[in-house]
């Protein structure tokens, strides 16, 4: 069954289009990848989705539903993980937990329970009595996404959940998104990090300009570039190069320049890394390493827009 | 109605643990009122004495209320005032408009009439709680007349026992001193810093950026904001009757009898200093800065600092702006001259500010969240 479905969604603030015609299709039990750099839209489209924003024009529909005719059904079965921590530094961990599980409708026995399921989930259960002031930041992550899932919703939706923490809480968090799925949650999954979003993804939108630019599988995604051969060369120094000139060689499609590493893209269908070789021979460049790159989302944005995710 | 319940309840936990605004709201108004009630005992005390009140009257020379009047005219010249006979009304009115008397008083066979001078409130209200006294008497003494007429002139003939109809309400009269003045004016004062309260039931929201996880859960927003000002009303209520029993039974303050009435109005002041905080909270955003100009105003203008009698008629006339000058004026009156006619205006104007200002935050909070 499809969990959402939104169809020719537009949202405009003043004459930005920050959304703009998008149609996008959910399957229960997905994790969905929403990935694209700052300023794509994918917040606003989030934001549609929880009914905090309203949108000029389209539909979109949670578990059948249309949220502008039912929004209440839409939000009692989302939860939503922000990318901003959203928690009170007044109230104890328990008490965050247990005052938003309750707004749900959650109730006595089953609130209880459930808040302590959700503490227990993300490790917090010892420090049910203590306040978010006293935690670091990973802490508050995961008291953040708490919040979120005491209440069991279907969708969960999770909006930049590991900006600016440390590794060791963000592999916590990206374990915590699997295990939510294989209980049942579907997962909508926002970031401008393709390593997370290619490790723990089933499907992934690519969202640019208000766009979907491309959608599928990490395979069916990469498929795009196959027909690209990316070469990073280590060099001493650039001071001989020149981008424009290595783009001349026949079959080169793109060059970036990055302190001394330099990464060409050409075509799978001509062979010219002698000549890329010889460009760099002829200009007197000490080539210290060469790696051939396999595609990644990274370089899939970079086909499609020419641009770096994180520009 | 659940979601009210449960943002009511966090508020009021979140507020009880901020231990230092809680002391704050209460020590503050407590060490302002020992400090001004000390400082300016001199000035307040010399301004509120029976001395130096002056009545212009009109009276005819016979009549049973002209003779009644003239009893008034004894026990108030043993109280202190000073009474003078008008030639003419228009002489009279002219008199009290220029200063010289307190108020005039024109009596005839219909009733009795005051007229009084804005700038002397405080002594006028005092001429009104003893006038209201010897109406009363007078009242039952009418009616004794009706039904055994013959009755009336031992009444009135009895020179041992003046008061034959007992009016406990004429021993009780008395002025306010300096530290009964500014408990009632400082406990104004604070309740306005309340507003505060309301802004910050916003603002802290916005910083802790959990209003958008509140309003993604299925609620309704008119429950969230109803909760909040709910939270921010029993706050408060809670801080000010902690003040009012430290004033009360440590610093000896004099609330008078009628508790009961002074609470409605401090509760309607309460309301609409909370409905101010909310509403400027949702429109502004540095809604601090706007509170902390507001605040001082509305103070000074309600008589916080100082009387406002006596610094002339524009002030008084731009006094009235100010929702706290008509509470202060009611409270005053409640307790020194039993008058309540002031009463239910001062609550319907606190009622109907804060009506506009949640309005505001109303629909404000009906648009985008973002």
């Amino acid at each position: 069954m499809k969990i959402i479905k939104i169809e020719e969604l537009v949202k405009k603030f003043g004459d930005n289009v920050a959304v703009d015609n998008i149609n996008l299709e959910i399957e229960e039990g997905e994790i969905f990848g929403l990935l694209g750099p700052n300023g794509a839209g994918k917040s606003t489209i989030i934001n549609i989705i929880c009914g905090l924003l309203a949108m000029d024009r389209g539909k979109v529909e949670i578990l059948g539903r249309d949220i502008k005719k039912d929004p209440f059904f839409a939000k009692k079965n989302i939860g939503i993980v922000p990318q901003d921590i959203a928690i009170y530094d007044d109230l104890t961990a328990y008490e965050n937990i247990n005052f938003f599980a309750g707004l749900y409708g959650l109730r006595g026995r089953s609130l209880k329970d459930q808040v302590e399921e959700a503490l227990e989930f993300v490790g917090l259960a010892d420090k049910a009595k203590s306040r978010p002031g006293d935690f670091s930041g990973g802490m508050k992550r995961r008291l953040n996404i708490a919040c979120a899932i005491a209440h069991r919703p279907k969708l969960i939706i999770m909006d930049e959940p590991t900006v600016g923490i440390d590794p060791q809480s963000r592999n916590h968090i990206l374990h915590s998104v699997r295990k939510l799925n294989e209980l049942g949650s579907t997962i909508i999954y926002t970031s401008h990090y393709m390593e997370e979003v290619e490790e723990i993804c089933s499907r992934i939108a690519i969202v640019d300009h208000g766009k979907v630019i491309a959608e599928g599988t990490n395979e069916e995604l990469k498929g795009i570039v196959t027909n690209t051969n990316s070469i990073w060369i280590t060099v001493d120094s650039t001071n001989r190069l020149s981008a424009d000139q290595l783009k001349a060689i026949k079959g080169v499609t793109n060059v970036e320049i990055d302190n001394n590493l330099i990464k060409v893209n050409s075509s799978a269908d001509i062979n010219n890394l002698d000549k890329v070789i010889l460009y760099f021979i002829e200009n007197l460049v000490a080539i210290k390493s060469i790696e051939s790159k396999t595609p990644n989302l990274e370089s899939v944005f970079l086909t499609l827009t020419g641009r770096k995710l994180r520009d | 109605m659940i979601t009210l319940i449960r943002v009511f309840g966090k508020e009021i936990i979140q507020n009880l643990r901020n231990v230092k605004a809680m002391v704050l709201m209460v020590l503050f108004p407590i060490i302002l009122i020992l400090i001004l009630g000390t400082a300016l005992s001199g000035f307040i005390d010399q301004a509120s004495e029976f001395k130096n009140i002056d009545i212009i009257y009109t009276s005819p020379s016979n009549g049973s209320l002209a003779q009644a009047f003239k009893g008034f005219i004894t026990k108030g010249g043993e109280m202190g005032f000073k009474f003078t006979e008008a030639q003419s009304v228009p002489e009279a009115v002219d008199r009290v408009e220029n200063g010289n008397y307190t108020c005039f008083i024109s009596v005839d066979e219909n009733g009795l009439e005051i007229y009084e001078n804005d700038e002397d409130e405080l002594k006028a209200q005092l001429v009104e709680g003893v006038l209201g006294t010897f109406l009363q008497r007078y009242k039952a003494i009418s009616q004794i007349a009706l039904v055994n007429p013959l009755a009336v002139g031992t009444i009135m003939n009895d020179q041992s026992n003046p008061n034959f109809v007992k009016l406990s309400t004429l021993g009780e009269l008395r002025q306010p001193k300096a530290l009964d003045y500014y408990a009632v004016t400082m406990l104004t004062l604070i309740i306005l810093y309340s507003s505060m309260t309301g802004a910050h039931a916003i603002n802290d929201e916005k910083t802790a950026k959990t209003m958008n996880r509140l309003l993604s859960a299925p609620v309704k927003k008119y429950e969230v904001l109803m909760g909040k000002i709910l939270g921010a009303l029993v706050i408060t209520s809670l801080q000010v009757l902690v003040v009012i029993l430290i004033s009360r039974f440590l610093l000896k303050a004099y609330w008078g009898n009628q508790l009961g009435i002074i609470s409605l109005l401090l509760a309607s002041e309460i309301i609409m200093a909370v409905s101010l905080g909310i509403g400027v909270g949702f429109v502004v955003r540095n809604e601090m800065a706007i509170l902390n100009f507001l605040i001082p105003l509305m103070a000074f203008f309600g008589g916080s600092y100082i009387p406002l009698e006596g610094l002339g008629k524009t002030m008084l006339l731009v006094s009235n702006f100010s929702p706290v000058r008509w509470v202060n004026k009611a409270i005053f009156a409640v307790i020194y001259s039993n008058d309540y006619s002031s009463v239910a205006q001062a609550i319907i104007i606190n009622l109907c500010l804060a009506s506009i200002f949640v309005g505001i935050a109303s629909f404000t909070f009906r648009k985008e969240a973002i």
